[in-house]
């Protein structure tokens, strides 16, 4: 260490801090924990309740909301396939435009068999070996529509 | 209680011994503010900064890496409170450091100019030094640090804090024998 080096170590000031920094510190670090304990005890039961209220609604609507909605889209899709022509039909009957008989060689033909063939099969599947509904009466009653619509 | 002894006390501090931490502030809290007030120049902003500094290593405790010395992260936090606070409230220009380095070599020490040199010309000398190289020499001269110490505390390489303290001094030597 040269003589500069001294001067610079020498320039040093030496201050006392306060006697009551520590006591000080910890009061604030002891504040600060309980600040955090009664956030934790405030937000803990809301933050349940909230999720307990959300989950209890979702149980209550679940029911309700599946089959009426579906119902409610085919029927849209129904009046849309008609308005493009300008008729309205009644909700669930056919729309007029549609042939009673499919020309042979017309391609939907083709498609109509599909969607027969797709409709026994659910409609098979529906029911277990021992005579169960397994739920798929939903899926059943979408495709069957269009058949009904081509026939 | 040395650095294992210190990583285990951090442990139960984790564990819900609050009082635990006490340790801590009564083994650290003057050497830090002696270490902040060295850069800050304020004696009410250093206690302050390491207040703020001690609370805000409690709070991120689990994030302490135990192969450091509990003393050299404390002193990065304060570090880092404290030239954020410098930032805000700096007392002076800082010198241009290209300006000075780039300047004629320093003027070699001269005996009779050394004894006209007061303390509170170096101080000033050092406060207006920029702030990495103030840093440096508070931490280097005053808190008696090696320079491995410092890298940990400045999170810089050994070799850039050895080139800071370097050029520092050249400043310093120019800004103290250019004006007595």
């Amino acid at each position: 260490m040269d003589k500069f080096d001294q001067i610079i170590k020498q320039a040093k000031t030496t201050i006392q801090p306060n006697s009551n920094f520590v006591s000080r510190t910890m009061n604030r670090i002891d504040h600060e924990e309980e600040k955090s304990r009664i956030r934790f005890r405030f937000w803990l039961p809301v933050g349940v309740g909230a999720f307990a209220a959300v989950l209890i609604a979702l149980v209550l609507v679940a029911p309700f909301s599946s089959k009426p909605s579906n119902k409610a889209n085919l029927y849209a899709s129904n009046s849309n396939s008609s308005a493009s022509s300008g008729t309205s039909p009644a909700l669930g009957s056919p729309p007029k435009n549609v042939p009673a008989t499919i020309p042979a060689g017309d391609s939907n033909a083709n498609l109509t068999s599909d969607i027969n063939s797709i409709s026994a099969s659910i409609n098979e599947q529906n029911y277990d070996q021992n005579g169960v509904n397994t739920g798929l009466n939903d899926m059943a009653y979408e495709v069957s529509i269009p058949t009904y619509q081509n026939q | 209680m040395d650095q294992n002894d210190e990583a285990a006390l951090v442990g139960k501090v984790l564990d819900g011994d609050v009082g635990g931490y006490r340790y801590f502030i009564e083994r650290y809290h003057k050497g830090l503010i002696q270490h902040i007030y060295n850069i800050v120049g304020d004696e009410a902003t250093a206690e302050d900064v390491a207040q703020e500094a001690f609370i805000r290593a409690y709070d991120n405790l689990s994030k302490y890496n135990p192969e450091y010395a509990f003393s050299t992260w404390l002193y990065k936090i304060a570090s880092n409170i404290a030239l954020r606070f410098l930032k805000q409230n700096s007392r002076f220009v800082p010198l241009n450091e290209d300006s000075v380095l780039n300047a004629d070599k320093a003027p070699p020490p001269d005996e009779k100019l050394d004894a006209q040199l007061t303390k509170e010309t170096v101080v000033t000398a050092i406060d207006k030094l920029p702030t990495k190289y103030r840093f440096v020499i508070t931490m280097y001269y005053w808190d008696d640090l090696s320079l491995k110490e410092i890298s940990e505390a400045l999170g810089s390489p050994e070799g850039t804090i050895k080139t800071w303290l370097f050029r520092a001094k050249k400043i310093l030597r120019k800004e103290l024998y250019g004006q007595v």
